[in-house]
């Protein structure tokens, strides 16, 4: 584990290097150190080996960060009930026209669409960081069989709740925008709603399991 | 209340404070005023808070009647301010009467400019801030930016026209050079480079390039930085001033409203002291950077805002409204 200054106002807790990282490490510590997190503390970001670490520095040295952090990960472990973790269930309708890069993509892989199909809804994922766009979803867990890399071409519009993959990861475009990964179906789920009181449906940690729908 | 109408929008006319903090997690970029400095500056002369709504301006600035007794303050790139066609002084509280069109020309240095209204701009607080984020189009008037027939609401401040006769003293004023030197704390992704490739960025000229919006700044070199990695490596936390080299050896300074997370390299990171000169910067600007480190960072920014925050008493307070059906005596106060 190393500590990096990101700027002036920022670390990034590294989880080195190149080893895997169990997962459940980068999140447990990202559990440990948000709670009961102190003001000075604006936000915690965690990503798939590192966690951002945001603070006002009008208030506190970098150095009185450091100290804190790693004081708080040395604290025990916290009581299980605190892992509990968010399940959601996305449906899908994929391939047609919701899912256009479906054919292509089973080309490039090798293996019929319904395959895909397959493949991506029997996996269990977890929410690794949100980013990109306001609530996009970097769910880890994406069977090996479906990794590709990135399309050479970026799509200018990705309608929003498109479900789409690259390199290890599958995602879910919370708004119209320009994308670069393989959209491979779509669901009506709202992933971003100011109307709610939790506007992005899923947060770092959560696990999401694809169900495909048929009847459209 | 509603203090103005929007005759001309301007080029990019956005609702700006300091930012939305707290949802980075989520995917919520910071947003939030790019020289936060100017910002602060505009609300102190008109007695807001210094983290206050304000309309932040970019290049071509908008034209807007007033409908009430307000005192507005404009700060940042150096632009023609007129009211009701006559100059008016950038820096110090201004006093616009109904009736009077505040038009701001196109900058002659620098790119962003801001105008305050005492109150500070009365827009819904989305996310703990009122500032605009066009992407997640949420924030400031609407998610967008200003738009004819805009009303600009502000919040009610009790003897506003008190704040009159604040001037903003020139010693402290922002310079808008054509070569500027910004300061640089070595990025959390620098162990990507070698230590000769570091050196060469900060050796380098670069030019500001037309491709620069509030997400982030593109630069050229004439020497490509080249990574000891591939193009995108796992993703890590960013920061506005995150300095990310892309696969074409080109850096890219990430501004107020990029993205939380990023996967380019992050070579360098430029400090929040001196984020505001990127943010000011016109395509043509030619940029050096140098190496400081976290402890004098801080001791920059806490300077800086310290000066931000001087104002002087104008000797003389002008009024510059011309339609105004009021007549003020106004006693300055110390």
């Amino acid at each position: 584990m190393e500590i990096k200054a990101l700027g002036d106002n920022a670390l990034v807790i590294f989880y080195n290097t190149g080893d895997y990282i169990p997962e459940s490490l980068v999140q447990k510590d990202y559990l440990k150190l948000n709670r009961a997190k102190p003001d000075w503390i604006t936000d915690i970001v965690p990503c798939y080996s590192n966690i951002g670490i945001y603070f006002r520095h009008d208030d506190i040295t970098v150095e009185e960060v450091w100290e804190y952090i790693t004081s708080r990960l040395k604290e025990q472990r916290l009581p299980e009930a605190e892992y509990k973790e968010n399940k959601v269930a996305v449906p899908v309708y994929y391939g047609g026209e919701f899912g256009p890069d479906l054919p292509h993509l089973a080309g490039q892989l090798g293996m019929p669409p319904e395959e895909i199909i397959k493949i991506h809804s029997s996996a269990l994922y977890k929410v690794v960081n949100i980013g990109f766009l306001p609530g996009f979803p970097y769910l880890a867990g994406l069977p090996k069989k479906l990794a590709v890399a990135r399309k050479k071409t970026p799509s200018l519009k990705v309608p929003a709740g498109s479900v789409a993959i690259a390199g290890n990861y599958t995602g879910i475009y919370p708004f119209e925008s320009p994308g670069g990964w393989h959209i491979i179906g779509r669901t009506p789920l709202r992933m971003f709603d100011l109307n709610r009181s939790e506007p992005c449906l899923l947060k770092p940690g959560d696990t999401v399991r694809f169900l495909p729908q048929t009847n459209y | 209340m509603i203090a103005a109408e929007v005759k001309k929008p301007g080029m990019l006319t956005t609702v700006q404070d300091m930012g939305r903090h707290g949802y980075r997690h989520l995917g919520i970029p910071l947003s939030g005023g790019i020289d936060r400095w100017s910002l602060r500056t505009a609300n102190v002369l008109v007695g807001n808070d210094p983290g206050a709504a304000c309309l932040e301006i970019t290049m071509r600035g908008p034209e807007m009647i007033f409908l009430k007794d307000c005192v507005a303050a404009v700060t940042g790139a150096e632009a023609d301010v007129t009211l009701s066609g006559i100059p008016v002084p950038m820096w110090e509280g201004i006093f616009c009467g109904p009736g009077d069109v505040l038009t701001l020309g196109s900058p002659k240095k620098g790119s962003k400019s801001y105008l305050a209204v005492a109150g500070g701009l009365d827009v819904p607080v989305v996310l703990g801030s009122r500032s605009t984020y066009l992407t997640g189009c949420f924030g400031g008037i609407e998610g967008r930016r200003l738009q004819k027939g805009d009303l600009i609401r502000t919040l009610f401040k009790r003897h506003a026209l008190d704040c009159l006769g604040k001037k903003y003293p020139k010693r402290y004023r922002p310079r808008f050079e054509d070569d500027i030197m910004v300061n640089v704390i070595k990025g959390i992704n620098a162990d990507s480079f070698t230590e000769k490739e570091f050196r060469r960025f900060l050796d380098t000229e670069f030019v500001v390039t037309p491709r620069s919006d509030r997400m982030g700044c593109s630069l050229e070199g004439i020497s490509e930085i080249k990574s000891n990695i591939p193009a995108v490596s796992e993703s890590c936390p960013v920061v506005p001033g995150s300095i990310q080299i892309l696969p074409s050896g080109c850096p890219v300074v990430l501004l107020n409203d990029a993205q939380a997370t990023g996967g380019y390299p992050q070579i360098a990171c430029v400090t929040s002291a001196d984020l505001w000169k990127i943010g000011q910067a016109v395509p043509g600007t030619r940029v050096f950077f140098r190496e400081t480190d976290v402890r004098t960072a801080r001791s920059e920014y806490q300077k800086k805002w310290v000066e931000t925050g001087i104002t002087e008493r104008n000797p003389e307070v002008r009024f510059y409204s011309k339609t105004s059906k009021y007549h003020y005596e106004i006693t300055l106060k110390d």
